[in-house]
């Protein structure tokens, strides 16, 4: 499956494609490349209009897509990390924080899919090795607790979340000692998951294979093919959450094609919740940065939200981490531009909204 | 009464058509896959009681006489169709059920006139034709009944309706000899702006989005008048289900040239209400995602009938969830908070819903936006202790 679209080489304009109107694809829902007023549609988008939303344009969620014709072509991607010259009308984007650095070059471009609320199947990928069982976490009435505990809970939180807020969300459950076991799904029945979250058992595990986790993924699902991925919603997407936590060793990875190919689809993310000691390590072995730098390097598209928690800090962090991840892939923010606060700084951040 | 199931028709017709002598079947083809011969759009045509007229010695398949039921003025006209299958250029008998006294002039069908059993299409014109001539001698039977007659010629005058119409004057009603009429009237309302979204749900084939008013008069002065709306499925569905098909009583001594442009009116009201509601719902999500966009968790994007937002407060994270109706702004959004941490003592999901917080429809989506947010400001530390207070961790 391609995410590179078969048209223009990379450095010349891409010309938007107009939205079919179809049953399926209502006028202005999806496009974020027309005008920013209420009743968008495609029909004002000229040649100039940016194909692809680049990662580095500063496009978030509720920015408009009055990007200027200066940013469109993807020659220039890299050079538009500070965009702030949008129409009149919109908030200045200066106030941004600068994007993730993993800013994709002009070769890779990888196709947006329309922001739609499809179904997902999102498969929960637990790890079970004994980090999980120290208690170090501090929960709310000041006792000490551990992350499987709050994992437990916070997983049947997500899955009941999801599940009330569309009916056609799919859950599995993967767990992780030495080799990736895949426990339950897919499913809708939030009640059908959590009846395999409880009762786990943590043990001291090898370095983990995350190869293995990946392939054994790879062979559960079966991402949507598009014909264009842009305008036309897929029928789902698939969204892996790993909860991580065991510090032995190098987070070696060499994905094969099959895997890189899923990693690479406009509708296959990665979302990792990173636990760690905290704990810079010298000498020989990595320390939890170069783990979650790996993480990282998974994420070619720049799509994926990474969280790290210390292992001794609040519960509370990992509650709110699960909390974000609740998201649909689709219609989140990059994560650098995400904000939930509802006191501070209200008006400066309000930005107009295309949907 | 409409028949929905427009797929059943079809895959009745199949075996039904088998049996048709092959000379004849490319004609009855026509009419059944593709006949819609008057107003009802949504019913097909049918056939049934195949017989043949030739010798039991014919190999089969022969048949070459049947019943077609065509709807018609809310009724179903039974009409006897007579082929001769060893002479199939000819053009068909026609034996028209109960109504004896209705003689088509057989020079006003020009499909009769000019039978071409080689057009596939010709046994469905004439059919057309005849149920033509069948209204207007239906009108003519209105003459009993000076009032329905003038009912009838007003509505004529009115170019809206009288155009469209189907009339049935039929059988006196048995039990009191009193005469009777149903008029079938196609509403004239636009439906094309309905968001498509709303219509796309049906698992029926959308044909025309059609809607019919049918009036029966259970006597000649109008005394009893029963009037019915029927919508095409999806248009019902679109507009909210069988409430929409609420329409007033036929007024006492009220006529249809009153009562059916009040009908007309009431129906393009709520055609405009849905689609207000969908452009209504649209802004208030993009307001919503402006003013709160980089913490939305979800948002319906095709009918924008549910937002969710995580919001977070002090460290402590909340979601509010956002049901918008089908008639917004009029009927004002559900919002249903829920705690990140808590679970109920049955174990479900520690939420609490406010269905009655500071609100007007004449608001735009940025003011429903800024007053939404300052509303959770106020309401927010009380449902945190709330939650603490009476939720499970």
């Amino acid at each position: 499956m391609e995410t590179a679209d078969p048209g223009p080489a990379d450095g010349e304009e891409r010309v938007v494609e107009l939205r079919p109107r179809t049953r399926s694809n209502p006028e202005g829902a999806e496009d974020r490349r027309s005008s920013g007023s209420g009743n968008g549609n495609s029909m004002n988008s000229s040649a100039n209009q940016p194909a692809v939303g680049s990662r580095v344009d500063g496009e978030g969620e509720a920015s408009t897509s009055d990007a200027p014709p200066t940013a469109a072509t993807p020659s220039s991607a890299a050079a538009v990390a500070t965009v702030t010259a949008p129409a009149a009308k919109e908030r200045p984007k200066s106030s941004q924080p600068t994007p993730v650095p993993q800013v994709p070059t002009a070769a890779e471009f990888h196709l947006r899919a329309p922001r739609v609320n499809c179904p997902e199947k999102v498969i929960i990928c637990l790890d079970l090795s004994e980090e999980m069982s120290l208690q170090k976490l501090e929960s709310f009435n000041g006792s000490k607790t551990n992350a499987l505990n709050i994992s437990q809970k916070m997983i049947e939180m997500f899955v009941r979340t999801k599940h009330k807020i569309d009916k056609r969300h799919e859950f599995a459950l993967v767990v992780v000692n030495d080799d990736a076991l895949w426990l339950s799904g897919f499913t809708s029945d939030p009640r059908e998951l959590c009846s395999c979250l409880y009762d786990m058992e943590t043990n001291i595990c090898e370095a983990f294979n995350l190869e293995d986790l990946l392939n054994v993924i790879l062979h559960k699902i079966d991402l949507p093919l598009m014909e264009n991925v842009q305008t036309i919603p897929p029928p789902f997407v698939v969204r892996s959450i790993l909860i991580y936590s065991r510090h032995a060793g190098h987070l070696q990875f060499s994905p094969s094609e099959a895997v890189s190919k899923m990693l690479q689809s406009p509708y296959f993310f990665f979302d990792v919740v990173h636990l760690h000691n905290g704990a810079e390590e010298s000498g020989e072995e990595s320390s939890w940065k170069d783990i979650y730098s790996t993480f990282c390097s998974l994420d070619s598209k720049g799509m994926g939200y990474r969280f790290e928690v210390s292992l001794s800090g609040p519960a509370l962090e990992l509650h709110n981490c699960m909390a974000k991840l609740l998201s649909h892939p689709l219609q989140r923010p990059f994560q650098s531009h995400a904000s939930y606060s509802l006191l501070e700084g209200d008006d400066a951040q309000e930005i107009e909204a295309t949907v | 009464s409409f028949n929905p199931d427009l797929h059943c028709c079809l895959h009745l017709a199949t075996p039904v058509l088998s049996r048709i002598s092959p000379e004849l079947r490319p004609l009855l083809s026509s009419v059944v896959r593709n006949g819609r011969v008057g107003l009802d759009s949504t019913n097909c045509l049918r056939i049934s009681d195949l017989k043949t007229g030739c010798t039991s010695l014919t190999p089969g398949p022969c048949c070459d006489r049947f019943k077609l039921h065509i709807p018609y003025a809310g009724e179903t006209l039974k009409w006897d169709i007579i082929f001769n299958a060893r002479d199939p250029e000819l053009p068909p008998d026609f034996i028209f059920g109960e109504d004896a006294e209705f003689l088509p002039e057989p020079s006003e069908l020009p499909h009769l006139v000019a039978w071409d059993a080689a057009n596939p299409e010709c046994l469905l014109q004439l059919v057309k034709e005849l149920v033509q001539q069948y209204h207007s001698y239906q009108c003519q039977r209105l003459r009993e009944s000076s009032r329905l007659l003038f009912e009838y010629e007003s509505l004529l005058q009115d170019p809206q309706y009288g155009l469209s119409m189907e009339i049935y004057a039929g059988r006196k009603n048995s039990w009191t000899g009193e005469f009777s009429a149903r008029f079938l009237l196609k509403i004239p309302v636009d439906f094309s702006n309905i968001p498509v979204y709303l219509l796309k749900d049906t698992a029926l084939d959308p044909g025309e989005d059609v809607a019919l008013l049918s009036v029966s008069f259970e006597d000649a002065e109008a005394t009893q008048v029963f009037p019915k709306l029927y919508l095409s499925p999806s248009i019902e569905h679109a507009l909210g289900g069988s409430s929409a098909l609420h329409i007033p009583v036929f007024p006492s001594g009220g006529c249809l040239i009153d009562y059916v442009p009040q009908v007309c009116q009431l129906l393009t009201n709520k055609v405009q209400y849905v689609i207000q509601g969908y452009h209504k719902r649209r802004e208030y999500v993009a307001a919503f995602l402006s003013h709160f966009g980089m913490g939305v968790v979800e948002y319906d994007a095709e009918g924008f009938t549910k937002l969710t937002l995580l919001l977070m407060w002090k460290d402590f994270c909340f979601l509010v969830h956002v049901d918008l109706p089908l008639y917004f702004p009029r009927d004002q959004p559900m919002l249903t908070f829920q705690s990140i941490y808590h679970f109920t003592s049955s174990g479900q999901l520690y939420s609490q819903v406010q269905k009655s917080y500071p609100y007007s429809p004449r608001w735009d989506g940025n003011e429903m936006a800024k007053r939404a947010k300052a509303y959770f400001k106020t309401f927010i530390p009380q449902f945190q202790e709330g939650a603490f207070a009476n939720g499970k961790l």
